[in-house]
């Protein structure tokens, strides 16, 4: 366990190194959170939304928080099997899956060191102050490290698809755009017909996004728990599906480069 | 003498799409793919006696790399028998981590935006090395390889001989048994290409680490090993030592002579003139043809030499012969 505490350590080492992309995404995130701080203003003059307008921003600032430090794992899986990297990889005495999860949760944690502070700034700058229940912020904490933690499964599942499918992009594209809509990324499931909603919460994309940011900003410790527990099981499923996909493909595995 | 890897009837055949043409070719290799089986290594049985250093070439695609990432259990056998430190390299790939090291040319394994050192570290603790041995091996592999003054310099400020010498000595750290190389030498100029070879074998006999190297670059294997596998088609052509393949396939000698009289000219059935001056001669020699003390004798018979050099031909040219000899 200690040689992927030190994959952590080395990738959040390497990820404090770029700064300029990171202000480039705290830029784009502020500029998000502003662009929709002025939309749900105009809204709920117009309209009766599922919660204040001041939340339905913090809400967005928390499903970008999570959405905005996933690193792009599933291209350096693709890029490792591409150049041939992997070679370097596999004849560690480490496992290759696990060792590439350590580094992405490493990466995850050096962005959300700017992220955090970003969101909180910005979400605070553009609301006019802290959400309804402020100590739900608290409680977004732990479930924001699981469901990046489980995400992050997910997200090398379709990384390790290119071991045969070589490009990975168009899987992980819808991949992403089912998370925006049946997670709720910009809108809360809330406001979605009913019989979307109910097949969305039955997705892994709802307990990612829409279920542990609901959660926080209603704090509602009881449906933090459930949201946890259904996370631990949606991980459960993730790391069976990995290690399925994985074991098939490490036997088929054409590394390019020789 | 140990033995350290045994491949028994080893095959290693790769299924790929086959390539399609046009517009209506592309659609009919969406909806129908026609598979092409390609059989990269056929049947190949060897076996590589501890701390011997063994150069793996060929042509490319002749089936090196497949085979040394099937030996690095990276990639899983067809058919066949494998085994490599005792071990079987794809059912125990991570005990068998801790036994090899592994250099690919134009790969890397050095974090790019920190300092070798920080990788050096990691892989520290990766092969659970502890404190102390670690910091001396990293203090001799340092002095050895001459790395201490760029050590703390980001990995991409290296320049690529550099570079190759930080991954060798990551490769290094942990003493592994056997050392795969695979092109490590690929890329780099002719003084880092020298240094590397030295340090290389250097470090090969003072660990007695046994070296698999694969090159296209035949300096490689004249300078690093002692013996050669010659692979084609996934097929073992030639398996000798050095100094044999040497003895076997110089059919031709080089021979300098520095002559009194100027322009002198040999002319005799098996010489044939590489260079001219007014008072020296550069030929080679067929000694299937004729006998080196023939053409010296008729030297002699047109002038006096001042001096006389006889060389082998360079070991580029003798692959070359190898691979005419077997029509590669």
């Amino acid at each position: 366990m200690t040689k992927y505490w030190e994959f952590i350590k080395i990738e959040f080492q390497q990820g404090m190194q770029y700064r300029g992309a990171a202000l480039a995404k705290m830029g784009f995130y502020g500029l998000v959170l502003f662009i929709f701080s002025r939309l749900w203003k105009v809204v709920a003059i117009k309209t009766t939304l599922s919660m204040p307008a001041k939340d339905m921003l913090w809400y967005l600032a928390m499903t970008e928080l999570i959405v905005l430090s996933f690193p792009l794992i599933h291209l350096e899986i693709e890029e490792d099997v591409r150049t041939g990297n992997l070679a370097y990889f596999l004849t560690k005495p480490t496992s290759y899956m696990w060792s590439r999860y350590a580094r992405g949760l490493g990466s995850v944690f050096s962005k959300l060191l700017f992220l955090i502070f970003a969101g909180l700034f910005f979400a605070y700058l553009f609301s006019g102050g802290f959400p309804e229940k402020p100590l739900g912020l608290l409680l977004f904490l732990p479930l924001l490290i699981i469901s990046i933690a489980v995400y992050l499964l997910f997200q090398m599942s379709i990384g390790v698809s290119s071991f045969w499918i070589q490009d990975c992009s168009p899987v992980y594209w819808v991949w992403q755009k089912m998370s925006f809509i049946l997670g709720g990324m910009i809108l809360p499931l809330d406001i979605y017909p009913s019989w979307l909603k109910s097949i969305a919460m039955n997705t892994p994309f709802a307990s990612l996004l829409y279920e542990p940011v609901k959660a926080a900003l209603t704090l509602d410790v009881n449906l933090a728990f459930g949201v946890a527990f259904k996370l631990f099981l949606w991980g459960l499923l993730a790391i069976f599906l990995l290690s399925l996909i994985y074991k098939k493909a490490c036997k088929q595995l054409v590394l390019n480069g020789g | 003498m140990e033995t350290v890897i045994t491949a028994e009837k080893l095959q290693k055949t790769f299924i790929t799409s086959g390539a399609t043409y046009g517009f209506l070719g592309s659609i009919k290799g969406l909806l129908n793919p026609v598979r092409n089986e390609i059989e990269a290594v056929k049947s190949i049985s060897f076996i590589v006696n501890k701390g011997e250093r063994i150069a793996f070439i060929g042509p490319n695609g002749a089936g090196k790399s497949t085979t040394i990432k099937m030996l690095a259990g990276i990639l899983h056998p067809t058919d066949g028998e494998l085994k490599v430190a005792g071990l079987n390299p794809q059912k125990q790939r991570q005990k068998l981590a801790y036994k090899i090291g592994t250099v690919f040319g134009q790969k890397s394994q050095l974090w790019p935006h920190l300092p070798a050192s920080h990788t050096f570290n990691l892989l520290s603790k990766i092969y659970d090395l502890d404190e102390v041995t670690y910091k001396k091996r990293v203090k001799d592999l340092t002095e050895i390889f001459s790395i201490g003054p760029f050590l703390e310099q980001t990995v991409r400020k290296m320049s690529l001989g550099q570079r190759m010498r930080c991954e060798i000595v990551a490769s290094l750290l942990h003493k592994p048994e056997i050392l795969f190389l695979d092109e490590p030498t690929i890329g780099l100029d002719i003084v880092a290409k020298s240094i590397i070879r030295d340090l290389v074998k250097t470090t090969s006999e003072l660990d007695s680490t046994t070296v698999f190297l694969t090159s296209h670059d035949t300096g490689d294997m004249e300078r690093v090993c002692d013996r050669v596998l010659v692979i084609n088609n996934g097929e073992i052509l030639l398996d000798n030592s050095i100094s044999e393949v040497r003895k076997s396939y110089i059919r031709r000698k080089r021979i300098t002579l520095l002559t009194e009289e100027e322009n002198v000219d040999i002319q005799l059935k098996g010489v044939k003139l590489i260079e001219s001056l007014p008072h020296s001669l550069k030929i080679e020699v067929d000694s299937n043809m004729i006998a080196i003390d023939t053409v010296i004798q008729e030297a002699f018979k047109l002038t006096k030499l001042r001096d006389i050099t006889v060389e082998d031909p360079p070991m580029e040219e003798i692959v070359q012969d190898i691979y005419e000899n077997f029509k590669l």
